[in-house]
């Protein structure tokens, strides 16, 4: 009963996270839902999955995300609808989805129990060690597609010449009476 | 019909799912976005757990685990940068401005 009462708190959490107002206290509503994660996981006997998400999940993406907001600005766009109207949409979605569990919930036991390595290590490293590849692979190609996108504004003279061309040359075809220096989002927001 | 622990968390790995679900699909901001993905990561992970805790395969469970925590990450990281760029180049964090931008 507790792990059910664990993750209906980290659910309570979630909630929170997707409906406040502000970015920051979004962002510290998920980190408090990794923490439980990190808890239930405990509770599962997965303790090193538990050290890992919470070393990364509510230390290194709570991080992420307020280097994101502190670049981005934290401007909340006003919904166009109310939030408690919106928030009864959860009901149908999160009952479809206990109905799912219901006939998915007499979990089978115990499949195929045998030559599975009983050292976690062992199982990491030589079982699973494509996995490990894969990881390396993985976190080599974001860091790189990571640098390739925060470099961004430092294009070639060419393709800058490139992209600027084509801005005055849509701005050409879209408007002909606003002056041709106001940017094309500014000439968005007056046609809105 | 009584059920075990981990059958009952996996009851709320199903409510999890769906709140992650319903951010991902009704919110208006692109980090929010990255936050109800966040969520939707965190419900896998415990699914995982529960399913290696009912078939006595706990350190498969971790290792799998631990891949998708690297890959959450990392979709959080490159999608954060695009939000960056985005917040940049056309001035706006809304996906319905953003959709209604025709460039």
């Amino acid at each position: 009963m507790d792990k059910l009462g664990l993750v209906l708190i980290a659910a309570f959490c979630a909630i929170q996270a997707i409906q406040a107002k502000n970015l920051l206290v979004s962002v510290l509503w998920l980190a408090s839902v990794s923490a439980l994660t990190t808890i239930i996981l405990f509770t599962l006997d997965a303790p090193h999955a538990a050290v890992i998400e919470l070393s990364v999940g509510a230390g290194l993406v709570t991080v992420l995300l307020v280097f994101a907001i502190s670049i981005a600005g934290g401007e909340t766009p006003p919904n166009p609808e109310s939030n408690r109207k919106k928030s009864f949409r959860l009901v149908p979605l999160i009952a479809v989805l206990l109905v799912l569990a219901w006939i998915a919930l007499p979990l089978p036991k115990t499949i195929g129990v045998g030559s599975d390595a009983k050292d976690f290590a062992k199982a990491l490293w030589h079982d699973r060690a494509l996995d490990v590849l894969l990881q390396i692979v993985l976190i080599f190609s974001a860091v790189l597609s990571l640098l390739g996108l925060l470099a961004g504004q430092h294009l070639p003279a060419a393709l800058q010449h490139q992209a600027h061309a084509l801005d005055e040359e849509i701005s050409h075809s879209e408007t002909v009476e606003i002056s041709e220096d106001a940017p094309i989002l500014e000439l968005e927001r007056e046609l809105v | 019909m009584t059920h075990s622990e981990a059958e009952l968390a996996f009851i709320g790995v199903f409510v999890l799912f769906g709140v992650g679900l319903y951010g991902l699909l009704l919110t208006h901001h692109l980090i929010k976005l990255v936050v109800a993905l966040q969520v939707i990561g965190k419900a896998v992970i415990i699914a995982f757990a529960v399913a290696g805790e009912m078939s006595q395969r706990v350190e498969l469970s971790q290792s799998l685990i631990i891949t998708i925590i690297v890959a959450d990450t990392m979709v959080a990281v490159i999608s954060l940068a695009l939000v960056i760029q985005i917040k940049q180049r056309l001035g706006t964090l809304d996906v319905a401005a953003l959709s209604s931008l025709r460039r």
